[in-house]
C-alpha cells in the first residue's frame, strides 16, 4: 500500500510541475460555460483584476485588461461600465492587439469617455466627439461595439456612432483601461460577445 | 545499489517517454506561444463602361449605347502572428557536486571537488572502494526542469521543479545513499547580480518519494549560466530514509558544476526566443568526430587507421575580451579512441579521456555565422594529461545537427587501469599516443550561434 502511494506520488510530480508551472494566472475566463467565452488577460499586477461574477470583472488601479474573443475577429461586444468616485473614465482600444499596442506598432481605434465628454479616434484622426456623453458617478454606461468587416460601429447608451470605415484589421482583442489613479475602481458587468458571420 | 539504479533508470526512462514522447511535448513545456489573429478585409468596386456607338454621323443628341458593368469584391483573409517565449526558469541536463565531511574521511567516494573526478578504475561503474579524501561524498542530478511558480501574491523568483533523478552518495557505501526519482522541489532565488552571468542565492525545499523518502532543505550560491555552465556552492540538510531504509539526517556542504544547464531570470520569460540573449558560440549535447590518422597510429597496421573523438556536452563561450571571438570552452567528458594495435596477443589501445577539459580558441564566423573556423587548444588534466591542438570548420547545415571538418594533433600521456568499466569496454592495455588526424565532426543536439544572436554584439549595436 505504501509503495503504491509512493509510486503514485512520484508519478504525480511531473504532472503537478507541468500543470502549475505552465499555468498563466494573468489569464482568466468569463462566460466560460457559454457558447462565446471571453478570455481576460490582465496586464497589470495580479490582484488588480478580479472576476466578480460569471460575466463581471472588478478592475482596480491603473492597469489594462485585454478581452479576447478566441473564436472571432468580427464580433459584437457589449458591457456595462461603472465605477467608484475616483474613477475618471474608461478608454477602450479596438482593432489592435496588446502586443501591437505595447510595441507601438498599432494603436488601433480608441474610444475614450471621461468627465469632459466622449471621443472616438483613430491615430491622429478624430472620428467622433460628443460632449453630451460623460462619465458620471453612479450612472452605468452601456457600451456596445460591432466590428463588421472594414466597418466599426460603437454605441454608448442609446447613441450609435459610425459605421466608421477603417483599414485596420479586425482582431480578437479589445483593450480596456480605467482612467484614474491607483485607487480607481472600474466594474464591468454583463460582458458578452457574439460573432458576426459575413 | 544496482537494483536501485535500475529502478531509477527505469523510472527516468518512463518519465522521459511519457513527458516528451516527442520533442513537441518538451517544447510545449519549455516554450510559451502567444498568437494574435488578424482579419484583413478589402472591399473593391470596379466599374467597366463600354460605349458601342453606331457608325456614321448621328449628331450630338443621338443616344449612344453605353453598358456599365459594376463588380464589387470583398477580399477577406486571416493572418496569425505567433510569438514564442521561454517558459522555464531552469532547464538542466547534468549537475554534480563534491560534498565535504559527509562521512568518515577514510571512506570517501573520491569524486573530488565537483564529484566527477573519479578514479578511472571506478569511473562509470558502481563498484566504489573507500578511499581517503577531503570531499567524502558526491551529489548528482539529471534532467532538471524548473518552471515559474506564482504564489504568495506574486512573490517573484519562485519556481517549482523536478529532476529525472538525483543521487546523494555520502560515502563509499550504499547504506546511507539517498536516491530520488522525480523529486519535487520548490525554490526561491535572491539575485545578487541581475545581469548575465547571474549570481544568486537559492533556497530550496525538496521532497523525494521513491526509492528513498526524504526532505532536502538546502541553500546554494549559484553563478551562471553562461553557455549552460554553472558553478555552485551548496549547503543543506537532508532528512529521510536511504535506499537501504536506514534513517539519515545528513548536513552537507559542497561545490558543484553543471553543464547544459540554462537559467532564465523571470524577466527573460517575457522576451521572445528570437530576442533571447546568448553568451556562447556553440552549445551541444554530443559532438562526434570520427577521424583518419595521418600519423602516429599503430606502426604494424597495414591500412589506414580510423579513430574517434567524443565530446560530451561541449560548450564554447565568448570570452569578454576584445571582439569576443576569443572563446573558452569546456566539455563534461572528452574521449579519444586513437587506435587499437593489431597482430598482438594483448593489443594496446591508444585511448585517453578527460573530465572537464579546458579549451581556448578563436572563433571566426563566416557568412554571418553560417560557417565558422575555430582554431583551438584543449588540455585535459584529469585523470591523465592529454592535450590537443586543432582547427575546425563548423557548418551550420541542419538545425541542431551541425557538421564540420577537423584537422588536429592529440598527445596523450596514457594511464594505467586494472579494473572497472573503462577496462571492460576499451581494454586494459592503454597506451600513450601522439597522433595527427583529419576528421568529420557531427554535432548532436548542438546549436551554433551567429554573431547577431550573441548579447555582446547586440549591446554594441
Amino acid at each position: 500500500m505504501t509503495t503504491a502511494l509512493l509510486i503514485l506520488l512520484t508519478a504525480f510530480v511531473p504532472v503537478f510541475v507541468q500543470t502549475v508551472g505552465t499555468s498563466d494566472p494573468w489569464r482568466l475566463w468569463i462566460g466560460e460555460y457559454s457558447d462565446e467565452p471571453i478570455q481576460v488577460w490582465n496586464r497589470g499586477m495580479r490582484n488588480t483584476v478580479e472576476k466578480s461574477g460569471g460575466r463581471n470583472l472588478r478592475i482596480t488601479g491603473a492597469t489594462r485588461v485585454v478581452l479576447i474573443t478566441p473564436q472571432h475577429t468580427q464580433f459584437r461586444l457589449v458591457l456595462h461600465a461603472s465605477g467608484s468616485s475616483t474613477l475618471d473614465g474608461i478608454r477602450i482600444r479596438m482593432r489592435t492587439t496588446e502586443r501591437d499596442y505595447t510595441d507601438n506598432t498599432q494603436g488601433g481605434m480608441v474610444l475614450s469617455i471621461d468627465r469632459s465628454g466622449m471621443r472616438i479616434e483613430e491615430g491622429i484622426s478624430v472620428l467622433a466627439t460628443a460632449d453630451s456623453i460623460h462619465w458620471h458617478l453612479g450612472q452605468p454606461l452601456r457600451i456596445a461595439i460591432e466590428h463588421d468587416g472594414q466597418q466599426t460601429r460603437i454605441a454608448v447608451g442609446c447613441t450609435v456612432f459610425g459605421p466608421f470605415s477603417t483599414l485596420l484589421p479586425a482582431t480578437q482583442q479589445t483593450l480596456i483601461e480605467p482612467i484614474g489613479g491607483s485607487d480607481a475602481l472600474l466594474l464591468l458587468d454583463d460582458v458578452a460577445a457574439e460573432g458576426i458571420n459575413n | 545499489m544496482n537494483r536501485y539504479l535500475r529502478t531509477v533508470t527505469a523510472l527516468a526512462a518512463c518519465a522521459l517517454l511519457l513527458g516528451s514522447c516527442s520533442t513537441a511535448g518538451l517544447r510545449r513545456t519549455l516554450t510559451r506561444t502567444e498568437s494574435d489573429t488578424y482579419t484583413h478585409i478589402r472591399r473593391d468596386t470596379t466599374q467597366t463602361i463600354e460605349f458601342t456607338n453606331a457608325p456614321g454621323e448621328r449628331g450630338v443628341i443621338y443616344p449612344s449605347d453605353r453598358t456599365v458593368k459594376t463588380e464589387r469584391t470583398i477580399q477577406q483573409y486571416d493572418s496569425t502572428a505567433e510569438r514564442h517565449f521561454p517558459n522555464f526558469i531552469r532547464f538542466g541536463v547534468f549537475e554534480s557536486a563534491g560534498l565535504l565531511a559527509t562521512g568518515p574521511s577514510d571512506r570517501a567516494v573520491g569524486g573530488g571537488i565537483f564529484g566527477i573526478f573519479t578514479d578511472p578504475n571506478e569511473s562509470f561503474g558502481n563498484n566504489i572502494t573507500p578511499k581517503s579524501a577531503l570531499f567524502t561524498g558526491s551529489m548528482y542530478r539529471f534532467g532538471t526542469v524548473e518552471l515559474p511558480l506564482y504564489w504568495f501574491d506574486d512573490a517573484p523568483t519562485w519556481s517549482v521543479g523536478t529532476s529525472v533523478a538525483e543521487i546523494f552518495q555520502w560515502e563509499a557505501s550504499n547504506d546511507r545513499a539517498i536516491v530520488g526519482a522525480l523529486p519535487l522541489y520548490f525554490r526561491k532565488r535572491l539575485y545578487v547580480r541581475e545581469e548575465i552571468p547571474y549570481f544568486c542565492i537559492t533556497g530550496a525545499v525538496g521532497f523525494g518519494f521513491l526509492p528513498s523518502q526524504y526532505l532536502n532543505l538546502s541553500a546554494s550560491f549559484d553563478a551562471g549560466s553562461l553557455g549552460g555552465i554553472n558553478v555552485r556552492t551548496y549547503g543543506g540538510v537532508l532528512i529521510g530514509r536511504s535506499i537501504e531504509q536506514r534513517s539519515v539526517v545528513q548536513p552537507y556542504l559542497g561545490f558543484g558544476v553543471s553543464l547544459l544547464d540554462f537559467l532564465n531570470h523571470p524577466r527573460e520569460l517575457r522576451h521572445q526566443w528570437k530576442d533571447h540573449e546568448h553568451s556562447s558560440w556553440d552549445v551541444g549535447l554530443l559532438r562526434l568526430t570520427p577521424f583518419l590518422l595521418l600519423s602516429g597510429g599503430d606502426t604494424a597496421a597495414r591500412g589506414q587507421s580510423i579513430g574517434m573523438q567524443l565530446q560530451v556536452m561541449p560548450a564554447t563561450v565568448g570570452f569578454p575580451v576584445g571582439d569576443h571571438r576569443i572563446c573558452v570552452g569546456v566539455d563534461l567528458w572528452n574521449f579519444v579512441f586513437a587506435f587499437r594495435q593489431q597482430q598482438q596477443a594483448n593489443p594496446g589501445i591508444g585511448f585517453g579521456y578527460g573530465v572537464l577539459p579546458l579549451r581556448v580558441g578563436y572563433w571566426m564566423p563566416i557568412a554571418d555565422g553560417a560557417l565558422a573556423i575555430e582554431p583551438y587548444a584543449m588540455y585535459s588534466y584529469f585523470p591523465h594529461s592529454m592535450w590537443q591542438v586543432a582547427a575546425r570548420l563548423h557548418l551550420n547545415a541542419v538545425e541542431w545537427l551541425p557538421v564540420g571538418v577537423t584537422l588536429g594533433y592529440i598527445s596523450s600521456a596514457g594511464f594505467t587501469i586494472s579494473r572497472g568499466t573503462i577496462g571492460e569496454v576499451v581494454g586494459r592495455n592503454i597506451l600513450a599516443f601522439n597522433v595527427a588526424y583529419l576528421g568529420i565532426t557531427i554535432g548532436i543536439a548542438e546549436e551554433l550561434f551567429r554573431p547577431s544572436q550573441l548579447r555582446y554584439y547586440r549591446t554594441e549595436q
